[in-house]
């Protein structure tokens, strides 16, 4: 027999597990970045990395310059040359030209701790 | 330019529409054989639908204006709008510059020495704000909303005409200036005719332009047709392409639409939207064709190993592979390519 409270109850637990995941996902994140998932956020939409990539989650970032950054957190390489560590990704987003001249992403001075930030958003992304 | 302004024609609208409700307000909405009293029934529901429409128009319109005045409405450059606000504006404003620019005619573009000039102005012009392929923005486009788009992937999305109309005027509410002066028509003609061969450029030859002012390097002629592979790849067969990807295993390390999802390298969604290839190389047939085949040749130390695919099975995977998104880029490309030699923009575009 339908009960609003067992429904209330299912609800509030699924919700529960739910956020706990995403929790769970960002605080793996920024332990690895050392830096903040939200100020990250902020920053790959203020920088415009969206003009170049669809990043989920960023507003407006919509570009097809460059690959999708979905499943960033998973993929074995960046930019085909590194492979996928914190420390190389913060070297990639800091100083692409230099680990890949002529690449179409571009030195954009974003500096340690930006990239920290940044880096702590992209892994999230599963 | 044509002199019709958008607001006449809505004045006019307006009052036929405020004409006919009036009169139906004034007559019985039933059939002449109607009674009295179930005549007026109809009338008034209908009286006071209206009028509760009007007045919700009203207090939407009252709360809007009290919202704007209130200050609640964020207007840091830095944080994006919220969607309903972006699409307004951004509705707003390509159909403005689709009436606006009706009436301008395209000349002809395809004098390589048009597209060169063009160059030097984007450069001194446009780069500051809207950077270019490995080329940075300065600080003063990365504060701007809305953000100056990469006009490689952009560009395409307007005609000759717009694009003019809008590097003269400039647009209300963003960054993006007229320049109308300092610019003369033949300049800003010059600039469109760069930003048709803008994509076709590949980062490390951008990068070389930019570097050495007074000396742009961008070649006299487009690419041709078989340059950029377009012949080739029309004779490439998809569902063999999409058999090969299988047989090749590349969707052990990407993941491909009706292919698989490896994780080793990006994501190959939308494809023949992307702008580049390996970070490094137009998203040309011919490049991907190239690449597919040995890619340690074109970027030394990639992750993609050469699997000895074969040129004609490269075609294959190719002409799959462009089957994923939308084709208007690479149809951009095909004109891109061939204007040199046909002139100004085909109609119908």
């Amino acid at each position: 027999m339908f009960s609003a409270r067992l429904a209330i109850a299912t609800a509030a637990i699924a919700s529960a597990v739910t956020v706990g995941c995403s929790r769970n996902t960002i605080a793996a994140a920024e332990g690895i970045s050392a830096g903040r998932a939200g100020e990250g956020r902020h920053l790959l939409y203020s920088y415009g990395c969206g003009s170049c990539h669809v990043i989920p989650g960023i507003s407006e970032a919509t570009g097809t310059v460059g690959p999708p950054l979905a499943g960033l957190a998973n993929r074995q390489y960046i930019a085909g040359l590194l492979v996928n560590t914190p420390e190389n990704l913060f070297r990639w987003i800091r100083q692409p030209q230099q680990i890949e001249p002529g690449s179409a992403m571009p030195n954009l001075n974003v500096t340690e701790q930006q990239a920290h930030d940044m880096a702590a958003y992209l892994y999230t992304l599963h | 330019m044509s002199s019709h302004k958008p607001l006449n024609f809505f004045g006019l609208t307006a009052l036929v529409l405020l004409g006919a409700v009036s009169e139906l307000l004034g007559k019985p909405v039933g059939g002449a054989a109607a009674s009295g009293a179930d005549a007026a029934a109809p009338k008034r529901l209908f009286k006071t639908v209206f009028l509760t429409a009007i007045a919700v128009l009203a207090l939407l319109g009252i709360g809007g204006l009290l919202f704007m005045a209130s200050g609640l409405y964020n207007m840091a450059a830095d944080q994006p709008h919220t969607p309903p606000v972006r699409w307004m504006l951004l509705a707003g404003r390509t159909r403005s510059v689709e009436f606006y620019s009706r009436g301008i005619a395209s000349p002809d573009l395809s004098n390589p020495t048009l597209a060169r000039d063009g160059f030097v102005f984007y450069r001194k012009l446009c780069q500051p704000c809207h950077g270019g392929p490995g080329v940075a923005n300065d600080q003063v486009g990365r504060g701007i909303n809305p953000k100056p788009p990469p006009l490689t992937t952009t560009a395409v999305n307007w005609t000759d005409a717009q694009l003019y109309w809008i590097i003269s005027h400039g647009l209300k509410l963003s960054g993006m200036p007229g320049f109308a002066p300092p610019l003369g028509d033949r300049d800003r003609w010059a600039l469109i005719a760069f930003l048709r061969r803008l994509p076709l450029v590949s980062p490390a030859d951008y990068q070389l332009m930019a570097s050495s002012p007074g000396q742009p390097s961008l070649p006299a002629d487009a690419p041709s047709d078989a340059d950029l592979g377009f012949p080739s790849i029309q004779k490439g067969n998809p569902r063999l392409g999409k058999t090969l990807i299988s047989q090749y295993g590349c969707a052990t390390c990407h993941l491909i639409p009706g292919g698989g999802s490896g994780l080793v390298g990006p994501p190959l969604t939308g494809f023949a939207e992307r702008q580049y290839i390996a970070g490094i190389l137009v998203n040309t047939p011919a490049n991907v064709v190239a690449f597919i085949t040995d890619p340690q040749a074109l970027k030394p130390h990639t992750a993609m190993p050469n699997v000895g695919v074969q040129r004609t099975e490269a075609i294959d995977i190719a002409a799959y592979l462009y089957t994923l998104g939308s084709p208007n880029r690479l149809a951009a490309l095909r004109r891109a390519g061939t204007r040199a030699r046909n002139g100004s923009e085909r109609a119908g575009r």
